[in-house]
């Protein structure tokens, strides 16, 4: 008995091992396809997409809401391209795992995101596998302007491998969060915008001793990673979490001088009750309530119209007088400008995979070079003449159950998130405390030094590492350790969890 | 009459203390989806609302998106529980009885608790079954859930014999002894199990999350699940999509989408302790 038990085994596993060999080389054809046929392509002339056949697109992409299946936006870019364009949408944090199954079983959507530069591991697998097409290799073959356009977005080589992008990034400008205020407490304690860091002390100060709703208001409140993101940028002058040159070597942002400053710095307010106490606890919703009810005069959230609203709507209902104003961010003291991060400035991009044939590869980049023309991007955050709003008179008129349908929110269409997702929804935007923060953001936004770090070790190393940063930290913060006394129990501990491999693998990274 | 002692009192008043903290969630949840939003986040201790009003929930029906996964777990609800509960009582009456090999069949049954085919070679094999993006996803993978089948067939084999050989002797063949005396007298583990299909249908996730892309055909709890997720402080970081729901709008889809099946548990509860009893002292 053991033995047929023995060989059952074993036959099922030669049996897995063949399928798994014989499915590889079909993946990898089209690939090889492409690039042949692409060479035999006249550099000087532009071919012309094949549009005769009726196709089937369908777009993955991430995002907490569902697409109507009657959606009014992806029909017209249907009719543009003479196909039935679907999108499927997978809940972010669930996103990966969609994606990868849907690849491990060789089931590709025609066009699909991935989370670059947060995970640059999906992407490393799809273009040593060859699964993802050379999106340059088609905009120059078939003369996709917009896309071309695209592709010289300032920071964009990053993403860019020796023979072009298989990536259509997106580009998002710097990370957008803001410093919303208690204007009415602002007007009514004749306060000034704070320039630097030390005004800024001085302006949480007066408030909280003022404590003008009685409410025993804390200066500033927010989650602790928005914080310390955007602070690390005001007192190093470089993007949060990011490397910079020092004395020829690369270091990380956590172990320079101006870094421990910062956290000195959070120290002096959190003792002085100048910093929310529940730091650690707070969740986006959290603060919206602390701001909402006179219990923090500076809020550090998302500068975006839905964020704001959470806290404008509730205030103005607590107190009809209250006014929610954003200030401009404040520069570290003793340096001479203000220094915003501005992160990667792209979150997320777009492949096409290789396992399409060339009419479906190239019709899917049509559509998206034409989302990218200035016409697509007045569809994809305005909506439709006919389909989502009417002209009488001069006026748009909305037809209103289309157009909520499709434009959530009244944020742009999500296929717009797809690669130009900021500026499709600013253009939009009429709130002049947001723009106003914006246009401060864009200004003053420092850009990564190092885009898209990617190695089995930097995958292995990061958790570790932030694990380390994050306790320390928290222990500097809240006085539990003295930045004097134990910075260097920190960097000792740091650099005995990888930190040294870590640099090294940076300075590959970048030398390559 | 036993006389209350000052002990029963404390003892009684400690379990009311904790069963109130263990109801209030569910109260700040029910209350807090009849609040507006800007009453509930300047309430601190919600007891009652200050005016109901049902905004949250005829945003949420106007909105649209939960009317398909509404019926699509009604749907697969009914059917599902249906199907799964004569498939096991099939399958448990079968393997109740005294045949050889059927401790090998047990043995292979058991087998598929411990060990799974993981999640790609489940999206592979349902694809070329052709369930990908069909409702029969969510019901026929899971037509017999083996812990379901262990507790009815221990249930069957507790079944006097002497009721069974009288039928027999009266004329019934096997299918008169299942359904007309087995049957009727396993009410208890009957309903048990049917809530237990019921519940597991209710709430089906997964494959609506991997298996399913058509939002016609995803489920309730993958509604939620992305309401409740929200965007990712991530996504909101690098983007400006404020696709963001009110806390109160998630709470109102937590009632519509626990409170269906919740109130089922009352009406089947008689049954429900009965039948759990069954079959836990012999396996």
């Amino acid at each position: 008995m053991k033995k047929v038990i023995a060989f059952l085994l074993v036959f099922i596993l030669a049996a897995s091992l063949t399928a798994c060999v014989a499915k590889v080389p079909q993946e990898t054809t089209g690939s090889q396809t492409a690039g042949t046929e692409t060479q035999n392509a006249n550099a000087n002339e532009t071919a012309k997409v094949d549009m005769s056949k009726r196709l089937k697109i369908e777009i993955m992409s991430f995002g907490p809401v569902t697409i109507d299946p009657d959606d009014g936006v992806l029909k017209y870019l249907g009719e543009k391209i003479n196909a039935d364009v679907s999108m499927t949408m997978v809940i972010y944090d669930k996103y990966t795992d969609a994606l990868n199954l849907r690849i491990a079983a060789g089931t590709y959507p025609e066009l699909f995101k991935t989370q670059i530069p947060g995970d640059m591991v999906t992407y490393s697998s799809l273009l040593l596998d060859k699964q993802i097409i050379n999106i340059t290799e088609y905009a120059d073959k078939y003369g996709f302007e917009n896309i071309k356009k695209h592709f010289t977005l300032p920071n964009i080589e990053a993403f860019k491998e020796p023979d072009g992008y298989y990536v259509l990034p997106n580009y998002t400008g710097p990370v957008g969060n803001a410093l919303y205020v208690r204007q009415d407490w602002v007007e009514k304690l004749g306060l000034k915008q704070p320039e630097d860091t030390d005004q800024f002390k001085e302006f949480l100060r007066k408030m909280v001793e003022a404590d003008p709703d009685g409410q025993k208001a804390t200066g500033l409140t927010s989650a602790v990673g928005g914080l310390i993101s955007n602070f690390s940028s005001i007192f190093t002058g470089i993007s949060s979490g990011d490397w910079t040159k020092i004395d020829g070597k690369w270091t990380y942002i956590a172990l320079l001088d101006e870094y421990k400053e910062m956290l000195a710095y959070f120290a002096g307010l959190f003792k002085e009750g100048l910093l929310d106490n529940e730091l650690y606890l707070n969740t986006p919703n959290e603060v919206f309530k602390k701001m909402a009810t006179g219990k923090a005069a500076v809020a550090l959230e998302n500068g975006l119209r839905g964020q704001m609203s959470q806290m404008e709507g509730p205030l103005l209902t607590y107190n009809p007088n209250a006014k929610l104003g954003i200030i401009n961010w404040p520069k570290a003291t003793g340096r001479d400008k203000v220094t915003i991060t501005g992160g990667a400035g792209y979150f997320s991009g777009v492949h096409v995979p290789s396992k399409l044939d060339e009419t479906t590869r190239a019709r899917v980049l049509a559509m998206v070079d034409y989302i990218l023309s200035e016409e697509g991007q007045i569809i994809i955050s305005e909506g439709i003449e006919g389909v989502h709003y009417n002209t009488v008179n001069g006026q748009r008129v909305y037809v209103k159950d289309r157009y909520e349908k499709d434009f959530i929110g009244g944020e742009p269409h999500l296929v717009g998130a797809l690669m130009t997702r900021a500026a499709t929804s600013w253009r939009i935007e009429t709130d002049e405390r947001l723009l106003s923060n914006r246009r401060y953001v864009e200004e003053h936004a420092v850009f990564s030094n190092v885009i898209g770090l990617r190695s089995d070790k930097v995958t292995e190393l990061t958790p570790v590492l932030n694990d380390v940063l994050e306790k320390w930290q928290m222990k500097f913060i809240t006085g539990e350790a003295n930045i004097e006394t134990d910075w260097n129990l920190f960097v000792e501990e740091y650099n005995r969890s990888g930190y040294p491999e870590m640099v090294q693998e940076v300075e590959k990274f970048m030398n390559k | 009459m036993k006389k209350t002692t000052a002990g029963d009192v404390i003892i009684y008043t400690l379990f009311v203390i904790i069963g109130l903290i263990m109801l209030y969630p569910f109260w700040y949840t029910l209350v807090g989806s009849l609040m507006t939003y800007n009453e509930f986040i300047n309430t601190v201790f919600v007891i009652f609302p200050k005016k109901i009003t049902l905004e949250s929930y005829i945003h949420i029906f106007k909105m649209g998106s939960i009317i398909e996964p509404m019926k699509t777990t009604i749907i697969i609800t009914i059917f599902g529980t249906i199907l799964s509960l004569a498939m096991t009582a099939y399958t448990a009456y079968g393997l109740s009885m005294q045949f050889k090999g059927r401790n090998w069949i047990m043995a292979f049954i058991v087998f598929t608790m411990i060990v799974k085919g993981g999640l790609i070679p489940e999206f592979v094999l349902y694809k070329n079954l052709g369930l990908v993006n069909t409702r029969l996803v969510y019901i026929i993978p899971f037509l017999i859930n083996t812990f379901n089948l262990i507790i009815m067939r221990t249930s069957f084999m507790e079944f006097p014999v002497e009721i069974k050989e009288s039928a027999r002797i009266d004329g019934c063949n096997e299918f008169g002894v299942f359904f007309r005396f087995v049957l009727p007298l396993s009410k208890p583990v009957l309903v048990t199990i049917l809530l237990f299909y019921a519940v597991q249908y209710w709430n089906t996730f997964f494959p609506s999350l991997f298996f399913v892309t058509d939002p016609e055909k995803k489920t309730l709890q993958d509604n939620l699940y992305r309401i409740l997720a929200n965007i990712s402080d991530a996504e909101a970081a690098h983007s400006t999509t404020s696709v963001v729901f009110s806390e109160n709008i998630k709470m109102a889809n937590v009632i519509i989408t626990t409170l269906p099946i919740l109130v089922v548990y009352p009406f089947l509860q008689r049954y429900f302790i009965k039948g759990a009893m069954v079959g836990a002292i012999k396996g």
